[in-house]
């Protein structure tokens, strides 16, 4: 069965809300960062030294469904799976929680490609980080 | 055949890149063009924000999603291209082209649909009547459209 990374850090300040008191939806964009940067500093013992190769991890799209409001105080625990792998690219798939209303509030989808920062060309996935994103696949 | 593009009308908004947008591998992340994406549809709300407007009506946004394809960093003079699409009863969609100033590379495709509900929540508003002069003038098919957003 597939793994699940659960971020549990993620507070609502009066700099996330909107002119209504609702949390803005930027942040679960910048939340889903976030997220995605803590599973791989916690699961790729080498993170940081993969990142400093010549390959580079680029976001090639995103995509952010929202279900209900969260207020200032609440808190949300975010829910990470992997999605589809292939050979240079794979999906992310994040699920906020708000704990306190005990409901999804929202689910944002990325894809992330790997290329080449030398010849611009498509890379395979860093074998470190391919080794860990399989066991949180949500097609295992 | 239709020739729509000639006459396209958008509401543009211009951004050029700063330094605290980029990060150590400097370039602008993901989320930054994602914010980017909001500021360009404040600018086009602020336009109809007359009287109590916001006392009234909130824009509720449903679902939005964007395509990188260009990296930018620092100096990048980027302009934002907005149309609206699918004008319902209760609400519609906003497309984004994010282009570089200048080369006209193409750096993102943008989308966002919302609608507008009463402050408190009771009930959706009519968006034609509510933001139809903002939306009427910029709004495209997008089946006649070169990307798919």
């Amino acid at each position: 069965m597939a793994k699940i990374f659960t971020f549990e850090n993620i507070k609502v300040f009066f700099k996330h809300t909107d002119y209504y008191g609702f949390v803005h939806p930027y942040n679960y964009y910048e939340w889903t960062s976030y997220v995605r940067e803590a599973f791989f500093q916690k699961t790729v013992p080498n993170f940081k030294d993969v990142m400093c190769r010549l390959i580079k991890m680029m976001t090639v799209k995103i995509r952010c469904e929202l279900f209900d409001d969260s207020e200032f105080g609440d808190t949300i625990e975010a829910c990470l799976s992997v999605g589809k792998i292939k050979k240079v690219s794979f999906d992310m798939n994040i699920r906020f929680i708000n704990i306190n209303k005990n409901k999804a509030v929202c689910q944002t989808n990325h894809t992330i490609v790997f290329v080449n920062s030398e010849n611009g060309k498509f890379a395979d996935i860093p074998e470190e980080m391919k080794q860990v994103i399989v066991r949180y696949s949500e097609n295992d | 055949m239709e020739y729509f593009a000639h006459s396209q009308k958008e509401f543009v908004y211009k951004y050029v890149v700063m330094l605290s947008d980029v990060d150590q591998f400097k370039h602008m992340s993901f989320a930054n063009h994602l914010k980017l994406m909001f500021l360009a549809t404040d600018a086009l709300f602020v336009s109809c924000l007359k009287g109590d407007f916001l006392e009234k009506n909130r824009f509720k946004l449903l679902d939005s999603r964007m395509q990188f394809k260009k990296q930018t960093t620092a100096g990048d003079q980027i302009l934002i291209k907005i149309n609206s699409s699918e004008i319902a009863t209760a609400r519609f969609s906003l497309i984004y082209t994010f282009i570089m100033e200048g080369s006209g590379d193409l750096v993102n495709l943008g989308r966002q649909t919302y609608e507008i509900i009463s402050r408190n929540g009771g009930f959706k508003r009519v968006v034609s009547e509510v933001i139809g002069p903002v939306l009427n003038p910029i709004q495209v098919d997008e089946n006649h459209l070169l990307y798919k957003y």
